[in-house]
């Protein structure tokens, strides 16, 4: 499936569809708006989480209207909790899909995880085993979901702290087999890697080499924090409250000598830093990107031309 | 009902007038003060993970008995308090963060 | 569902199926004092309280904070622990039935008044429907308020039968407590304290993107309770002139189009001319 020629016949939204650039983006926080809006800060797109602009009208729609005249935007859900055993919420498609039509963004993407159990939302990002009865309903969900918005969505893989015992499938081989089954492609959040990597105890470089990093679209960098499992070993919480690590970024790094030059956002969602510390952060990304090009920086400011 | 109105049409379309004549910046005497709060911080849904292995959502629970009962009718008391005869609420303890352990210490 | 589960989990061989998997694992998010399921945490399924614990971290710390945010002044108030305290009750008791954490919380205030250790602190309702209906204001759709120059163009007559639409941000809490100066906890600790004698009314509106709090004494609040009620303009001005000599009706006009809280009017062609008296008035805010 092509998200550009859908998305070019979508007539409702007032913005026009472009890919997003292979640059830094930024998770988008209110509290910023401002600043980047006054300073025209140049940055390659802002990701937004679509349930924070599913109310009628307001602040939040008049704050990514102008941030959307200006700049490509990514749309990652985190609510529709595709990797749940019962359905997908009709009414919080339909909300998702209305805001695609209407900010039409240049990516969509979600999470492999459930959130949402008997009508109840937990407002976390919950992990499944991985099985075929679970590889099945999340290749449903995913069907679902793009049929309903007509286009394709980005799967991000997951940060754990459990495991099942009846999985049988690798996560590796699992995102392999959802994108391989739904048409879907893949959001490779690299910071995710480490911390389950970390946690369930496997080398993040051996996970990457297997990943199918051929199927990326786009790529996600967080902070975590540090903690102790039950025997006071590491733990690593995917907390999105500080700068990216050294050992994430080299691991980023090892994932562009692979996938080549990708959108790549930063998100950082708790203990949330000044605009000029954020815009930092995806300066560092923007560089690493810049190197990644087999012909350097003449490829990346064409890209810049065209964002 | 008999009550007659006091408004009439004179009144009303006077008042309109009234408005019409008035500063934005004048404020009914008494009746209202209007004011501004900023960006809701609230109803922000996001993808990071919370405070790790240690608070809140692990620790036990028991709403029925006296786990919680330090949020008795003595907080509330503690809070409100009487002032040259008038009963004022707040001061600087309202939000103490100590308030709560200065109940328990009472409940 | 989760009697099923043992009974599987029991047959040495299977795993519960993915319905009963999340089943297991969703009673044990809200309820700590449940164990974690059987075959969940570490790699070879040996449970883990303190990995399964980072979960029930995230879902009751993330909804006791979303509800903190949606009810600052409330939390401000009675203080961290206590506050925390109930929000945790809360969520265990009301957990979101929607993704979109800005609706979160619509049944705080109610429980707030069910609650037996609040009852003596019957004013924190008043303040958790106050902030309800900010957030509420906040996130509602974009509509144009009334413009004063519209007004101008009805003859005199016209005046006194002229009707309102309500503004969708528009509430007007009414209160025996001083619920403005109480919402205020949620920017700064009144430095002299609040007046718990003083009865106030908060308008809320939000005429463009910024949500507006307006503190209106008995008459104006009547005032403007009447015209959200859709009562006539001569009706609302001719009770307010009969409840208080202080009430001025170009300033009630004025307020009503600084406010923003209402969209449009047009001329009422049922002439009932009511005016209300001031026992009726009294009723209607005994039963807020």
């Amino acid at each position: 499936m092509n998200a550009t020629i859908l998305t070019s016949q979508m007539p409702t939204s007032r913005f026009n569809s472009t890919d997003l650039p292979i640059r830094a983006g930024v998770g988008l926080k209110a509290e910023h708006v401002d600043d980047i809006l006054q300073s025209s800060a140049d940055i390659g797109f802002f990701e937004i989480h679509a349930e924070n602009y599913m109310g009628a009208g307001g602040m939040p729609h008049a704050q990514l209207t102008k941030i959307r005249e200006k700049y490509p935007i990514s749309l990652h859900g985190v609510g529709m909790s595709i990797g749940g055993s019962g359905d997908i919420d009709a009414e919080h498609l339909a909300r998702f899909k209305t805001l695609i039509d209407i900010y039409n963004p240049s990516m969509v993407s979600e999470h492999l995880a459930w959130s949402t159990h008997h009508d109840i939302f937990y407002n976390d990002l919950l992990p499944l085993p991985y099985t075929d009865e679970t590889l099945a309903k999340v290749v449903e969900h995913i069907d679902q979901v793009q049929s309903v918005i007509g286009r394709q969505i980005l799967i991000e893989n997951p940060s754990t702290y459990v495991t099942f015992k009846e999985s049988h499938w690798s996560e590796v081989d699992f995102m392999a087999q959802i994108a391989k089954r739904s048409g879907c492609a893949l959001l490779f959040d690299v910071n995710n890697v480490f911390v389950s990597a970390t946690n369930h105890g496997y080398k993040p470089a051996d996970y990457i080499n297997a990943y199918p990093l051929h199927l990326v679209k786009e790529i996600h960098l967080a902070g975590h924090a540090t903690d102790s499992d039950d025997h006071g070993e590491k733990l690593l919480i995917d907390a999105h409250d500080r700068e990216v690590c050294e050992d994430v970024w080299a691991l980023y790094k090892l994932t562009l000598s692979k996938t080549g030059p990708t959108p790549s956002l930063i998100e950082w969602d708790n203990e949330v830093p000044t605009w000029a510390t954020l815009e930092l952060e995806a300066k560092k990304a923007d560089a690493i990107l810049i190197n990644s090009y087999p012909d350097s920086k003449s490829a990346y400011h064409s890209q810049k031309a065209t964002a | 009902m008999s009550n007659k109105s006091v408004a009439t049409a004179a009144i009303v379309a006077g008042a309109i007038s009234a408005a019409l004549t008035m500063s934005i910046a004048v404020q009914p005497a008494h009746a209202a003060k209007i004011k501004c709060y900023g960006v809701a911080k609230a109803g922000a849904n996001d993808c990071a993970a919370g405070p790790g292995t240690t608070c809140a959502g692990t620790a036990k629970i028991d709403f029925q008995s006296n786990a919680w009962k330090f949020v008795d009718a003595k907080s509330c008391d503690e809070v409100v308090m009487k002032m040259d005869g008038k009963t004022f609420m707040g001061m600087a303890e309202s939000s103490d963060t100590n308030l709560p352990e200065k109940m328990m210490k009472k409940g | 569902m989760i009697r099923n589960s043992k009974n599987i989990t029991n047959s040495k061989e299977a795993a519960p199926n993915y319905i009963i998997r999340t089943s297991q694992f969703s009673s044990a998010l809200l309820n700590p004092d449940l164990e974690t399921p059987k075959g969940v945490g570490e790699k070879d399924g040996t449970p883990a309280p303190k990995r399964f614990g980072v979960y029930r971290n995230n879902v009751v710390v993330s909804l006791i904070e979303a509800l903190k945010a949606a009810y600052p002044s409330i939390a401000n108030i009675m203080g961290e622990k206590n506050f925390q305290q109930i929000a945790r009750f809360y969520v265990s008791e009301h957990p979101p039935r929607s993704a979109m954490m800005q609706i979160f919380g619509s049944e705080f205030p109610q429980f707030i008044e069910n609650l037996p250790p609040l009852k003596n602190a019957p004013f924190l309702v008043d303040v958790a429907r106050a902030e309800k209906a900010w957030l509420k204001a906040y996130h509602t759709h974009d509509a144009k308020p009334l413009n004063l120059e519209t007004l101008r163009k009805f003859s005199p007559e016209e005046t006194m039968q002229l009707t309102f639409t309500t503004h969708p941000a528009s509430h007007l809490i009414k209160s025996k407590y001083p619920v403005n100066d109480l919402f205020d906890f949620r920017n700064e600790k009144p430095e002299n304290g609040v007046d718990m004698q003083m009865s106030q009314h908060l308008l809320i509106t939000r005429p463009h993107l910024s949500v507006f709090t307006t503190a209106l004494n008995n008459t104006y609040a009547n005032f403007f309770d009447l015209i959200l009620r859709g009562e006539t303009l001569g009706n609302a001005i001719g009770t307010s002139l009969k409840m208080s000599d202080e009430f001025d009706a170009g300033q009630a006009i004025s307020l009503l189009i600084q406010t923003g809280a209402v969209t449009s009017t047009k001329v009422n062609t049922n002439l009932d001319t009511k005016v209300h008296t001031k026992t009726q008035i009294q009723n209607n805010f005994k039963h807020t």
